[in-house]
């Protein structure tokens, strides 16, 4: 049986049992990440990936971190958010990273231009009970540089590295007292877009979906 | 109606029971009740409206005249608000 998890318009798919969470969770013992392959199904990912061509980022500075273009809320993140916030894909995380429960998947859509000095520069990213990281390639093309590197403090070593840039593939990588990771400047013409964040203990995504759904119900 | 698709640019997962939907083009959720969510389900096993109507039928107990009405104007609330699409 493959190994597989899939984002679709439905539910996740996950294919492959503890075989594959056996080979996911030495991965990113060995590596701090796992790519999963086409995360997002092709069909949704193409619908995804034409209303982001539409979208209006803003410039956006991360302290200590980089900057980024960052897109405005809008549907299409709204959609993220409720795809990735899933028990399916919750339980596998957890059982890949041996992190506690996960209240909830909190992302933003984010673009890295070239030649424009955006970038994310080393940094842990422990802060706000995150647990682990996820980012999505949302990008339409392939595109050069941007790869995501990991380190060990202030270390001169990369100790692991990761392209993630088939359309549609996911990284889960660590978050880890002592480790830090960074991802290159963009090298080619193609801009990189992500939707990226973390798996955090709380809140919890089904109360706050809960209560959106009240706030709905009450206005319609 | 005869053939019942959920429109390419809604997602929906199971929330306690029930189904929630999320547009693209809108971002509007929207929660099923139990019949609702019922439907849905049928839709997705297959889009005929004779068999969602038979299923209907199966899953509660209702008449034929009730099930037409109530099949009816849910799916005209369905297609209102986007969430399906229909064809021949």
């Amino acid at each position: 049986m493959p190994h597989r998890i899939q984002l679709t318009r439905s539910h996740t798919v996950f294919e492959g049992g503890e075989s594959a969470i056996a080979s996911w969770r030495a991965e990113y013992r060995r590596c701090h990440w796992v790519k999963w392959p086409g995360l997002i199904e092709p069909s949704l990912l193409a619908l995804l990936q034409e209303k982001i061509s539409s979208a209006r980022f803003f410039d956006k500075t991360n302290v200590d971190v980089g900057d980024e273009s960052r897109m405005k809320p809008e549907p299409t993140s709204a959609v993220l958010e409720f795809l990735t916030n899933d028990n399916v894909l919750f339980d596998v995380v957890r059982a890949i990273t041996g992190c506690g429960p996960v209240g909830c998947f909190r992302g933003r859509v984010y673009r890295l231009l070239p030649n424009t000095g955006q970038m994310s520069d080393w940094h842990p990213d422990l802060s706000e009970g995150r647990m682990a990281t996820l980012s999505i390639n949302l990008s339409a093309e392939p595109y050069q540089g941007g790869i995501l590197q990991f380190r060990e403090n202030g270390g001169p070593n990369i100790v692991s590295q990761v392209a993630n840039t088939g359309a549609g593939d996911g990284v889960l990588f660590n978050i880890a007292e002592g480790l830090e990771h960074r991802v290159t400047p963009l090298t080619g013409t193609v801009p990189r877009t992500a939707y990226a964040g973390w798996f955090l203990r709380e809140p919890q995504f089904a109360s706050l979906l809960r209560k959106r759904l009240e706030e709905a119900h009450a206005t319609s | 109606m005869s053939h019942i698709q959920i429109s390419d640019d809604i997602v929906y997962r199971e929330l306690d029971g029930s189904i929630v939907t999320l547009s693209l083009a809108t971002g509007e959720y929207v929660e099923l009740d139990l019949v609702g969510t019922r439907i849905w389900q049928l839709i997705e096993q297959d889009g005929r409206q004779s068999s969602v109507r038979e299923g209907l039928l199966a899953s509660f107990d209702i008449d034929e005249d009730t099930c037409d009405q109530e099949l009816n104007a849910f799916l005209a609330t369905l297609l209102d608000k986007g969430l399906i699409k229909v064809g021949t």
